[in-house]
């Protein structure tokens, strides 16, 4: 988790932070009501600071995966990379990703074609 | 050691997760994707599913709001079906008027009437029409044809051009030629002009648009230059400088043809093909100097054929364009080579021969990257390998950002050689202005030329007679072999005979016969040759040279007699030339007109290499010749073709040329050394017959050369190869200003300073060769082979490679997401209350703390593998689970068994020592001391080492165990999504 640095800094992230609590707290609510259980308020609060966490550490290796390939920008790649521990995760992100660029492949000839019809 | 007390102790970010992966906030959108993407996907599928997701809206089930909605379009589709059945109709505007190109009138719908259409204007671009959505082939044609208009009117302007052709039309008339080609015309803009045509709707192709449309190779089009894209020049420059270009006004008026000429030369390699006299070096001192502004520290390297015609031009450019002396230098070969090289590094213009500079380059001491302008004088010369061309060639291989301007009087005698020109200099455009273009009428002045024909002398007739007598048996015997046509042996010449020599020996006769006769014709042709020259010294030049020749020959005498008869009638003020083509005529005219001393005094002026029968004269005495010429020392020079070209002495009044020339070029600079400052006579002295017709010839061939170079059609240029160099964004305004001269230009001996000073130091020695090399180019040893090592290039290459080809096939990677803004993603106000109430407020008054995680509160789920959904479990969560599985098994299992005669043998020793010091102490220490210390100092420790360590191993062992496996924990939660 990155310190905040400043004042306004750690307010934000604070505001983020409640943010999160709360788009936990009403998934969990959905997840409960689907599943017929009850969860606590503590719970809630404990999912949201290990979810707080996880993001943490996954935005300073996504950084520094990118980083290390030489980039400034973060790609699919280094999210693989991150997922790499785990197989079936792996494989779920991997078919992400191959979708997202067979339709990016078809937009793009689409639009050529298009620019060629027009001309 | 003691990991079962904090061997779980969680510092602030780490977080513990039990072993179930069942996450469940993400589980959702993945799904929720999928469905969406198959219903955009093309696919067959896409069918079924959309079917059965239309069935489905009846259903209750938990679908999302998006996906809903997406049925109802799917619906809406389908709906249409029925669409065509009713009518509806398509066109209730009313109709409108269509512009089109031609009046035909094409089928119109009876279910739409078609309004009227009218004829466009040719040239000014009407108003694109306005027509429904059915007429949708008939706006594409008009508007093609649009388009094309446009096209072609911004093809023939373009931005750095417009200037020039406004200083044109404020001239009134323009006999300018432009001429380029049009290879970097944009090649959406040529796409369209070129490729479409227009049609009818019948598919049928229209003729007027046409007729108006040249086609593409002969069309005289200026391209955008200024919007070209290329790689941005190495050379430093000087911003501020480049925003304007100097046109100096030190001579006086401005000539229009100069300042176009200069204009287009500054972004273009050009050919400036102007008449002798007009002041080509004028408009290569403006191009220098401006470039000189524009870059910091670039060279300039002016070139001229000969160190006379260099000398002069370095005067110009000091007095004209006011490049500073100190920055100057001349160097031609017999400047030493250190020398040379110090002049390379701290000197920025040269005015060099083209000799010396291409060992320059080769020897590596001029810096071929360093170089942004290259002027070549006398241009035409670059053609096969004159070292004009190869400087170019050399230079193009290391430095892509060069300009090259190319001056001369005469490009060539045919279009073939002004191609080659074109070719060898890398010009992209050719400038042409000959005497009657209308642009330089006004300063060309009138120059009167006189023929005076004459016969032969008797004398002359009488050598003819016994030459041909002499020759004609040998003639006769080439003529019954068939090997020469040629009856009359006054008439024969070298280049008929060389002819009719080859064509012998290359035809059927010449191959089949035999080796006597072979050598019999090659026995004839061989004293024929030399012959056939003196024949034509005797018969032009008179039969002085003659004379000498065929005693050079030793063959049979004629009486010599000068020949000389030079027209020169001087008051004190004039200056002639003459011309000559050998050398032995100048000399002889140069004798018989020094008998006229000191009316007339006269020298020869000749190259530098020595013939028999007389010396050659080196650049130091030619200029010197020069400078006492002008200054009115000799009044008469007597040149072979060495003072055709280039020379600039303005108040040559009389040009006598003593023979003639078929070659126009040489015609023409020889009449071009005269009407510089003043009118000027031209007298021609021609041998009735052969010269007469030679002098016509040249007349002729020179004006169809010029009328073909004007026309410029048939030339290739290379405007690949012709950057601009001012970056794209840069467009310098014309700046007419009077320049100011350093001082250290006017002052006295300043041309003369420019050379520099031989070697000070005794340092004579050559310096080492440097070997500049082109960019990217490989250096230093590959290894071939093996494939362990690859090249720095070839990594490189590959890398490159690699990185094109994931662009290309990653193509989700390209658009970069946007962040968000804040405002997005931070609660609202109602939704922080909403938090408040529902997850951050407990009832009770307890203070809450939300703790790490303690793992040993829950050893059952640790050693169990959760029930999965989407997500199956990686490895190094059941790795976790079996590890911790195993530590809580192996706490069940006896501790390893320690070795009974180990065990026995610590008692045992343990025992003994006891004993022993507790029973006789004084006297065991004193009788055993040595033994006994020893065996206590070194046996225990060693005895702990032996049995202890794997005693304490065998009791860590589910320890450690435990505490890789929480690490395990730890690092899974942090690296799994």
């Amino acid at each position: 988790m990155p310190e905040a640095t400043d004042s306004s800094d750690s307010q934000i992230n604070d505001r983020l932070k409640s943010t999160l609590w709360y788009h936990v707290g009403q998934l969990v609510d959905e997840e409960t009501i689907n599943l017929g259980v009850n969860a606590t308020p503590q719970y809630i609060g404990s999912l949201t600071e290990l979810v707080w966490a996880q993001i943490g550490t996954v935005a300073t290796d996504l950084e520094s995966f990118a980083k290390h390939a030489g980039r400034n920008t973060i790609k699919t790649d280094d999210v693989l990379l991150l997922a790499r521990r785990n197989e079936g995760l792996e494989s779920i992100l991997k078919q992400k990703v191959d979708e997202i660029r067979v339709k990016n492949e078809q937009k793009a000839k689409e639009k050529k074609d298009a620019q060629r019809n027009g001309s | 050691m003691d990991i079962d007390d904090d061997g779980l102790g969680l510092t602030g970010g780490e977080v513990f997760v039990p072993s179930s992966q069942r996450y469940e906030p993400c589980s959702e959108p993945p799904r929720k994707k999928r469905r969406t993407r198959q219903i955009l996907a093309d696919s067959d599928d896409e069918i079924s599913s959309s079917q059965a997701s239309e069935t489905s809206v009846t259903l209750p089930t938990s679908t999302s709001k998006e996906f809903i909605a997406i049925d109802d379009e799917l619906l809406g589709q389908e709906r249409s079906k029925y669409e065509h059945v009713l009518h509806k109709p398509a066109f209730v505007e009313s109709q409108k008027n269509e512009f089109v190109t031609q009046i035909d009138q094409p089928w119109s719908s009876p279910t739409r009437i078609r309004g009227p259409r009218w004829r466009k204007k040719s040239l000014t671009p009407s108003p694109s029409p306005e027509t429904g959505p059915g007429s949708h082939e008939v706006e594409r044609t008009t508007i093609v044809a649009n388009l094309g208009d446009d096209v072609l009117v911004a093809d023939d302007f373009d931005d750095d051009e417009i200037e020039a052709l406004m200083a044109d039309r404020d001239l009134g008339t323009s006999a300018s030629i432009s001429v380029g080609s049009g290879a970097s015309v944009p090649a959406l803009q040529r796409q369209s002009s070129k490729n479409m045509r227009q049609t009818t709707l019948f598919g049928l192709h229209t003729t007027q648009r046409q007729a108006q449309s040249r086609p593409s190779a002969t069309q005289a089009h200026n391209w955008r230059l200024a919007e070209r894209d290329e790689p941005p020049t190495h050379h430093k420059i000087d911003e501020v400088a480049m925003r304007k270009w100097i046109f100096p006004l030190n001579v006086g008026t401005i000539r229009d043809y100069q300042y176009n000429i200069v204009h287009k030369a500054l972004y273009n390699n050009i050919l400036v093909a102007l008449p002798t006299g007009l002041g080509k070096t004028f408009i290569a001192a403006s191009v220098m100097m401006n470039w000189y502004n524009w870059t910091k520290s670039a060279q300039i390297v002016f070139m001229a054929p000969t160190k006379p015609l260099v000398a002069q031009q370095i005067e110009a450019c000091f007095h004209i364009a006011g490049i500073p002396r100190s920055q100057t230098t001349l160097m031609t070969g017999e400047i030493p080579p250190d020398v040379r090289r110090e002049e390379w590094q701290t000197k920025r213009v040269f005015f060099m021969t083209p000799q010396t500079m291409i060992n320059d380059l080769k020897t590596g001491i001029a810096d071929p990257k360093r170089i942004v302008l290259v002027v070549v004088d006398e241009a035409h010369k670059a053609q096969g390998n004159y070292a004009y061309v190869e400087i170019v060639r050399f230079l193009h291989r290391f430095n892509l950002s060069f300009r090259v301007l190319a001056l001369t009087a005469t490009p060539g005698s045919t279009v073939e050689t002004v191609q080659k020109v074109v070719d060898g200099l890398d010009i992209a455009r050719v400038e042409i202005r000959t005497e009657d273009s209308i642009d330089i009428q006004a300063f060309v002045h009138q120059r009167n030329i006189e023929l005076e024909l004459f016969d032969y002398s008797d004398e002359i007739q009488m050598c003819l007679d016994l030459f041909s007598k002499a020759v004609k048996p040998v003639l006769d015997k080439l003529c019954s072999q068939n090997a020469s046509w040629m009856k009359d042996p006054t008439r024969i010449t070298l280049y008929g005979l060389m002819q009719a020599k080859k064509q012998w020996f290359a035809s059927d006769a010449g191959r089949k016969a035999s080796q006597g006769v072979k050598g019999m014709v090659l026995a004839c042709f061989q004293p024929l040759l030399p012959l056939a020259h003196n024949l034509e010294l005797l018969k032009f030049h008179g039969v002085g040279p003659f004379y000498r020749k065929m005693k050079v020959f030793q063959d049979e005498s004629g009486k010599g007699q000068g020949a000389g008869r030079a027209g020169g009638r001087p008051p004190s003020e004039t200056r002639i030339m003459v011309f000559a083509h050998y050398r032995e005529s100048a000399e002889e005219i140069c004798r018989v007109l020094n008998r006229h001393e000191p009316m007339i005094r006269a020298h020869v002026f000749v190259g530098q290499s020595n013939t028999k029968g007389s010396d050659g004269m080196d650049q130091k005495k030619q200029t010197e010749i020069i400078k006492k010429f002008k200054a009115g020392t000799y009044n008469t020079i007597v040149a072979t073709s060495i003072g055709e070209e280039g020379l600039d002495i303005g108040e040559v009044d009389l040009i006598v040329c003593y023979d003639c020339s078929k070659s126009p070029i040489r015609m023409l600079q020889r009449m071009g050394r005269t009407g510089r400052k003043r009118a000027g006579n031209i007298v021609m002295l021609l041998m009735r017959d052969k010269e007469e017709g030679d002098y016509y010839k040249a007349k002729d061939n020179y004006q169809k050369m010029q009328e073909m170079i004007e026309s410029g059609k048939e030339f290739t240029f290379h405007t690949d190869r012709s950057p601009r160099i001012v970056p794209k964004g840069i467009n310098p305004s014309v700046s007419k200003e009077h320049v100011d001269i350093p001082i250290e230009n006017t002052q006295p001996g300043s041309v003369e300073s420019v050379e520099p000073k031989r070697s000070r130091g005794k340092n004579k020695k050559k310096p080492p060769k440097k070997f500049h090399m082109p960019d990217n180019v490989e250096t230093g040893f590959t290894f071939l082979g093996t494939k362990k090592k690859k090249s720095r290039l070839e990594e490189e290459k590959e890398r490159l490679q690699a990185s094109k080809h994931k662009k290309k096939r990653d193509p989700s990677d390209e658009d970069i997401a946007v962040m968000p803004a804040d405002s997005e993603i931070l609660l609202t106000p109602a939704q922080e209350a909403d938090l408040e109430a529902r997850y951050a407020t407990i009832p009770g008054t307890e203070e809450q703390f939300i703790q790490a995680i303690d793992v040993r509160n829950q050893p059952e789920k640790l050693r169990r593998l959760d029930k999965t959904t989407l997500v199956g479990h990686s490895k190094a969560t059941r790795d976790v689970v079996q590890a911790f599985g195993l530590a809580r098994n192996s706490t069940q299992y006896k501790q390893r068994p320690i070795q009974p005669a180990e065990e026995d043998l610590r008692l045992l020793y343990r025992q003994s020592v006891a004993e022993l010091q507790q029973i006789e102490a004084p006297f065991y220490v004193s009788q055993t001391n040595t033994v006994a210390a020893a065996s206590q100092a070194d046996a225990l420790p060693e005895l702990n080492n032996l049995f202890g360590s794997p005693a304490k191993t065998s009791k860590e062992k589910p320890n450690q165990a435990k505490k890789r496996a929480s690490k395990r924990v730890i690092s899974d939660d942090d690296d799994d999504g």
